[in-house]
């Protein structure tokens, strides 16, 4: 009954066809086949990238890196995956997770996510039903957006509203200090201001956890 | 509060230095990596068909490489592999190798920084500006080696 809810809310993607499709993807994978292989990490590296690595590590560069390495502990750990009936990319994503934590305790600078709350999301991931793709990738968009609205919502309204403009809607410069009634020299300030205030907010949560 | 107060000269210099680095993700900015971190999670970009292929090859590749389990077969060597032999020095003598492709070397970090050095801190700064640059040489290289890195590359 739930994962026909949970089907029905990502769209009802999780064709019975598409899966049984997949499995013998993975069953010809795990006998070793590359073109099967190839074929499953081509169809799930993207979501991998863009709704998993990227948002937790922040930048693109780590996130193609931990991407790499997720494709090559797959194509290593292929023999261990034992289907389950939401298919493949739930295996992905906690192998991709765990890339992500060793990605995060090795850098030095502040980003979103600690390495502890990926892991909190791995040990979750073991525990709950596991979700097929579409929503799977949806709830984690939404975490991600929800990250940084509380984020967000630690620092002065303005500041926010600077940052909420000028990075995550991507207006020029001088429209965000036009709507904001500063100049853009003084915008500048305003933008290095708040991005100071979010580090500050981010480090004073990060040690209270 | 906020914009009100008048900005140091320090903070002059630092909110320059971030709208610079904005606009060139090659400058080396902690506080653009941040707010490029509050952009990748609000709204992640896709990722593009070279790296997508690059990675799959790359870690397919891997597996060729390593040594399966598996039934080992005992080959007596004969005329068979005397043929297999000549036939390779055959192929060799009559192919010109194909070029290497042009990789990063090991080399100075000097011309990664052009601004003078503070008397005192930034060393964390200046050891991940080092890490990032040789990052990025290291993934081009394995870019140049699968034969996938982009037309416009150096």
């Amino acid at each position: 009954m739930v994962g026909r809810m949970q089907r029905r809310e990502a769209g009802d993607r999780s064709d019975p066809n598409d899966l049984e499709a997949e499995r013998l993807l993975v069953t010809k994978a795990q006998a070793g086949d590359r073109v099967a292989m190839g074929e499953l990490l081509r169809k799930y590296g993207p979501a991998l990238y863009s709704s998993v690595l990227l948002p937790r590590l922040g930048s693109d560069a780590a996130a193609k890196d931990a991407l790499s390495e997720t494709f090559a502990k797959v194509v290593e750990r292929i023999d261990r995956f034992q289907w389950q009936n939401v298919g493949f990319y739930p295996w992905l994503r906690t192998v991709a997770l765990r890339i992500a934590i060793d990605a995060l305790r090795a850098r030095k600078r502040t980003v979103l996510w600690e390495a502890e709350d990926i892991q909190r999301e791995v040990d979750a991931s073991q525990t709950t039903t596991p979700l097929d793709q579409a929503l799977q990738e949806r709830r984690d968009r939404e975490a991600a957006r929800t990250r940084v609205d509380a984020a967000l919502k630690k620092i002065n309204p303005r500041y926010a509203q600077a940052i909420r403009m000028r990075v995550i809607e991507e207006k020029p410069r001088d429209e965000v200090a036009a709507d904001l009634g500063v100049t853009p020299a003084t915008f500048d300030v305003l933008l290095h201001r708040a991005t100071a205030a979010l580090r500050k907010a981010l480090q004073e949560e990060n040690r209270h956890d | 509060m906020t914009d009100e107060l008048e900005p140091t000269e320090e903070e002059i210099r630092e909110s320059q230095r971030l709208r610079e680095a904005l606009e060139d993700p090659s400058k080396d900015s902690p506080d653009a990596d941040l707010l490029r971190a509050v952009q990748s999670a609000a709204n992640p970009k896709t990722l593009d068909r070279v790296s997508l292929d690059a990675a799959v090859e790359s870690s397919l590749s891997r597996r060729g490489n390593k040594p399966r389990g598996g039934v080992v077969i005992r080959v007596v060597f004969g005329a068979g592999a005397l043929l297999a032999a000549a036939a390779a020095i055959v192929f060799m003598v009559g192919h010109e190798p194909s070029p290497a492709p042009e990789l990063a070397r090991a080399r100075s970090t000097q011309s990664l920084f052009k601004e003078r050095f503070e008397t005192q801190g930034g060393e964390s700064a200046r050891i991940d500006r080092i890490a990032m640059a040789r990052a990025a040489d290291l993934r081009d290289n394995h870019y140049a080696r699968w034969g996938v890195r982009d037309r416009g590359h150096r």
